[in-house]
């Protein structure tokens, strides 16, 4: 588990030639920023390109950083450029269906962003132990989404309804938002 | 769920809408904010979900960068002597005398050096491994040679950090701090990344991911394989290719580009395996390899005493001892004449082939509801108290060693002595021992004392959790291991105790009842609170473990 991160540490850290020293913000940060990310944007290569160009960034202006500020705050603050760089030099390549998300970001981003506060790798792990507690039918949607399985696969191969598959999957993101939540409380 | 909210995820999850129920869901989301926030809701899950579980990208561009961006080469006492004059300008600023620097230059660099030979007597000796940055312990070895000169150089119950270790021949087991149990088989050569997450360059390693710990990852030259919640062997070859052999559950393999992002991935499924060749982005099915790393088998050696150990704690005038010798008709006797017995129920079994000191033993069975709870209540007294044990942990896990419930059901509990992994919140000590008093015991509320140390798995440890007035305090073989202040917490109440889990409920029922996997002896209870010479010697007296 990692210890918190002390970002003055490593900007003095970078600042002597241990660059090294930034993988630990990647180390922290790393997960919730992907998450941040994956939450608006569907697939998970372009997610990835982007989280990389989040701390590329972050790393060319860590002399930007003032002293106190919220680490997650400020790489989300570089996040939510770089994803409107995207849509807007994606604007005419991207489908109809990506051009829904981009819609729906625009509009519930903030809202987006303020839920993301609470965020932090230890927190999103915890999904992990309660993905596996999972009922097997659900555990299968679950992973179904993450393989970008269509879902009318999934509903024959269940034989089961599409909209049935649709069912499971919210209902399986309730049952996880509950398990997290006592993971959360059991931990006091 | 409302009939929008499902068209909307059909839409976010690729299907195909009509351009007019796009429109009405667009319009419903900015003017409902019950809506909005139940999409956010679903949207944000989905995205945690494929973060958490994807391999982590390698970062190539961000090494690039990195790299790029290092310093130039200096003189490295200059930019010590730089470091250290920083530190004593921000410390104290209005010292302006030219003579003192130097002087302090020099203080802090030896102290640097006598800090770091202490520090790694600490380790290495017999003091306690730290935390941080702990992600792992050494607990078995067989003919062992490391690379000279090359990472790290570690020996059986010795922490391990991150950083790489060059396996020249030899077999080495490694419990990691969330319970995940790596075997390597030289020569080989790993990077441990992170607690979770290993890089292979060459060799065989065997991962054995308890439940738990799952999205366990080994990364290797153009390939990542995360753990599904299984036991699997990867091995990298010259070839550049790599092998995966799944033993039991799930792992999904991956293939990687050059930029560190994912071409090709494939769900791989017990017995069987695959062959992951970067060079031409191709995930293939293959015959399971004769030779495959087989599961490592720690045993926990037989806990010894001196002779003089029960008539050591005998003298404390315990409240309850028990000794853990035998089980008879399900009961293990309490060697204080007139107290209760410990009841044991399930599978918990004594390890009747130990030859001088018998221990307890619960098993990692998830068909057995395992705990010893003590016959009749306790009323561990405002004033202090004391419970005391050795136990060795099979692996790192959350398990719970002991607790003391409210006999009042609608009470919970009044103390909790736990084992920590990692997996928990950002506050816990992975590796380490926590005590956990409320007060009330039904409040969520607690004081939480963890450990400054870590255990050791497959080794014995001698505790002592207690409360001494307004303190508790935790002792591990026989150092204070951490102490807390406790305040308005002066009442009492009567209790049961129980050993090796959170509750009694089937594992089937509940997984948060944190089983305890492992050993247990020579458990007793004080209405006092121990003295520190007492505790020191209870725990030299078994120390020829």
């Amino acid at each position: 588990m990692m210890e918190p991160i002390d970002m003055q540490d490593v900007i003095d850290a970078v600042a002597r030639g241990d660059s090294d020293a930034f993988m630990g913000i990647v180390r922290a940060y790393g997960l919730p920023i992907r998450s941040y990310l994956a939450s608006q944007l569907y697939h998970l290569d372009d997610v990835d390109d982007i989280a990389q160009e989040v701390f590329v960034t972050a790393f060319r202006r860590l002399h930007t950083f003032r002293r106190g500020e919220n680490v997650g705050a400020w790489l989300r603050g570089i996040a939510r450029n770089k994803l409107l760089n995207y849509y807007r030099s994606n604007s005419r390549r991207i489908s109809a269906t990506d051009r829904f998300r981009r819609e729906v970001v625009e509009i519930v981003g903030d809202e987006i962003d303020d839920s993301a506060k609470k965020d932090s790798a230890a927190r999103i792990e915890l999904l992990l132990r309660c993905i596996a507690r999972l009922p097997e039918r659900m555990r299968r949607v679950v992973h179904t989404s993450l393989e970008g399985g269509k879902p009318a696969v999934l509903a024959d191969e269940m034989s089961t309804s599409v909209g049935a598959i649709y069912n499971l999957q919210y209902r399986a993101n309730q049952v996880l938002r509950q398990c997290m939540q006592k993971e959360l409380s059991n931990a006091t | 769920m409302q009939p929008e909210l499902q068209d909307f995820l059909a839409a976010w999850c690729g299907e195909e809408l009509p351009p007019d129920r796009q429109k009405e869901l667009l319009f419903r989301l900015r003017q409902d904010p019950a809506f909005r926030a139940a999409v956010v809701e679903e949207i944000r899950m989905l995205g945690m979900l494929r973060a958490v579980q994807s391999p982590e990208p390698r970062w190539l561009s961000l090494a690039d960068e990195l790299g790029r961006k290092a310093a130039p080469e200096q003189n490295t006492f200059t930019a010590f002597e730089s470091h250290i004059s920083q530190r004593i300008d921000v410390l104290r600023p209005s010292f302006v005398s030219s003579w003192w620097r130097p002087a302090a230059l020099a203080a802090c660099a030896a102290l640097a050096v006598m800090g770091g030979i202490v520090l790694r007597s600490v380790i290495q000796g017999t003091g306690w491994p730290g935390i941080s940055p702990t992600v792992a312990v050494m607990v078995q070895s067989s003919g062992v040679t490391w690379e000279n000169g090359k990472g790290q150089t570690p020996e059986v119950n010795d922490p391990v950090t991150t950083g790489p270790l060059y396996l020249r021949s030899g077999k080495v087991t490694f419990a990691m701090l969330n319970g995940v149990t790596v075997n390597m088989e030289g020569p080989a050569e790993i990077d441990l990344q992170t607690v979770s997450q290993i890089f292979c360059q060459r060799g065989q390693i065997r991962a054995s991911v308890p439940h738990g710990a799952e999205g366990f990852t080994v990364n290797t030259p153009g390939a990542s394989i995360v753990d599904l919640g299984t036991e699997f062997v990867v091995d990298v070859g010259t070839s550049g290719r790599t092998l995966l052999t799944v033993v039991k559950g799930r792992t999904q393999a991956s293939v990687r580009s050059r930029d560190g992002g994912s071409v090709r991935e494939k769900i791989v499924s017990a017995n069987s395996a695959v062959e992951i060749d970067p060079a031409k982005f191709q995930i293939n099915d293959v015959a399971i390899p004769p030779h495959v790393l087989p599961a490592p088998d720690v045993p926990i050696p037989e806990l010894r005493l001196s002779r003089q150990y029960a008539s050591a704690v005998r003298s404390c005038a315990p409240r309850g001892y028990w000794r853990c010798e035998d089980i008879t008709d399900g009961l293990i006797s309490n060697h204080i004449p007139g107290e209760a017995s410990m009841l044991v129920l399930g599978g918990v079994s004594n390890m009747t082939e130990d030859l001088d000191n018998r221990s307890v033993s619960f098993e990692d069975n998830n068909a057995d509801t395992q705990v010893l709870l003590m016959g009749g209540n306790w009323t561990p007294p405002s004033t202090g108290f004391a419970v005391e044990m050795w136990f060795a942990s099979r692996a790192y896990n959350v398990s719970v060693l002991a607790g003391l419930h409210a006999a009042d059901e609608s009470l919970g509990q009044l103390a909790l002595i736990e084992l920590i992994a990692r997996g928990n919140l950002p506050t816990d000590k992975p590796g380490g021992v926590r005590f956990l008093y409320r007060w009330p015991p039904v409040s969520l509320e607690g004081v939480n004392l963890y450990s400054q140390h870590i255990y050791v798995p497959y080794r014995w440890h001698h505790l002592v959790s207690q409360r001494v007035g307004d303190r508790l305090e935790l002792y591990i073989d026989g150092q204070l291991a951490g102490q807390t202040k406790l305040e308005g917490r002066d009442m009492q109440t009567s209790c049961q105790l129980m050993l090796g889990r959170l509750a009694i409920r089937s594992l089937n029922e509940d997984a948060d009842a944190r089983p305890f996997v492992g050993r247990m002896d020579e458990i007793a209870i004080y209405d006092h609170p121990l003295k520190v010479e007492d505790i020191r010697r209870h725990a030299q007296l078994g120390m020829a473990n």
